[in-house]
């Protein structure tokens, strides 16, 4: 068969699922959304998310541990560097999100679907780039969060514990304290470790081969220039 | 303006059911991008300026939802793959040559690239290399050294196949 045949071939193939207008409006009408809506959609969801979660730490940073601690003992308050730490982290996050929404729209705003296959490849991979290092940075913050909160909460604890207890520093056996420490850190590893691997599994499960395939698309369209 | 889309996509479907048939080997996926398509299509119709033609800009947009489309790869057990009848879109019955040629111009481009299709559907639909060039964001020259390895691709796949 030679490639003229392909084509009279092709030129037989003629569609018979014609689709009236009615079909074509309910196709319309049934249609879900497809991935670049639902990412965009979560930046959305993201971005209430964070308000929230930033409005809620800053109440507990400021209001609500103080009067809990208030209601504990008198004479607990909360150190001024772990305020700091936490008003830090709230600050971080919120100027990291920011950045990356602005460049998310900017790079949205760039081209759509209807640009040429080149720019669409590229436009998508860098869609999908930024919404990566995004969940990374969430990811990062999350596990510091939870990391330095572990952290601060036992030593601020072992402090209180010793002064309440009025045993001088120096009396503590040191392979205790290194038996302590050594246990909240592996106990601190395997949690962190533990949701740091899963939740990586979970998105190069669910967008790290689809990047890869873009990627390999977009090289193999510009393989001429190599 | 819906009418207007509705009425324009129902006689242009040909595109966009040429374009689901080289990509997709399942029904269900077919069904699947076909929808993706012409939601697409919709979403994009407010900015479509009528500076290209509208054929040119329907490939772009299928071509570009095709090739970016985001499958799970997922079999759900009672999906098979489509044997070359169902490739066969028409329900016209082919004399056995016909049926034969179907038959390998859909293994044929069953082994192409993603982007090797793309090209391979637009010049069997006797686009200029222009056009082809315009739709995929590649330059004319390389459209010419692109289809000549298509073509030695599928020369080699038929004679094997032959």
């Amino acid at each position: 068969m030679e490639l003229k045949d392909l084509k009279n071939t092709w030129d037989k193939l003629a569609s018979n699922k014609e689709l009236d207008e009615g079909q074509i409006r309910e196709l319309l009408d049934k249609r879900t959304r497809n991935l670049l809506d639902r990412i965009d959609r979560n930046i959305k969801i993201g971005f209430v998310v964070l308000f929230v979660l930033i409005l809620i730490f800053a109440l507990d940073d400021f209001l609500f541990s103080p009067l809990l601690i208030k209601g504990v003992s008198e004479n607990l308050t909360i150190p001024n560097w772990l305020l700091f730490l936490g008003g830090f982290s709230n600050a971080l996050i919120f100027t990291t999100f920011i950045y990356f929404v602005i460049k998310y729209y900017r790079v949205k705003k760039s081209c759509d679907i209807t640009c040429n296959l080149q720019e669409t490849l590229m436009r998508i991979i860098d869609i999908l780039k930024i919404y990566q290092r995004m969940f990374y940075l969430a990811l990062f913050t999350l596990l510091f969060a939870m990391g330095s909160g572990f952290v601060s909460g036992m030593y601020k604890g072992f402090l209180d514990g010793v002064k309440q207890q009025g045993i001088p520093f120096s009396e503590i056996q040191t392979d205790q304290l290194v038996l302590a420490i050594l246990i909240g850190l592996v106990i601190l590893i395997i949690s962190v470790g533990a949701i740091f691997i899963f939740l990586r599994w979970g998105f190069r499960r669910l967008y790290g081969n689809y990047i890869q395939k873009l990627k390999l698309t977009l090289n193999e369209l510009k393989e001429i220039n190599d | 303006m819906e009418k207007e889309f509705l009425q324009i996509i129902q006689k242009n479907q040909g595109i966009v059911h040429k374009v689901c048939s080289i990509y997709c080997d399942i029904e269900e996926d077919r069904k699947d991008l076909f929808q993706e398509i012409v939601a697409q299509l919709w979403k994009s119709y407010p900015s479509f300026r009528k500076e290209s033609k509208f054929s040119t800009w329907m490939y772009r947009v299928a071509l570009n939802t095709a090739i970016t489309s985001f499958k799970k790869n997922k079999r759900r057990p009672d999906q098979k793959r489509l044997s070359y009848e169902n490739f066969q879109i028409a329900e016209e019955k082919y004399d056995t040559e016909t049926e034969e040629n179907i038959k390998l111009l859909n293994r044929a481009i069953a082994q192409l690239t993603g982007i090797e299709k793309s090209i391979m559907l637009l010049f069997l639909e006797n686009k200029k290399y222009e056009e082809i060039a315009d739709i995929t964001g590649i330059t004319q020259n390389y459209v010419r050294v692109k289809m000549n390895r298509i073509k030695k691709k599928l020369k080699k796949l038929m004679v094997t196949q032959d």
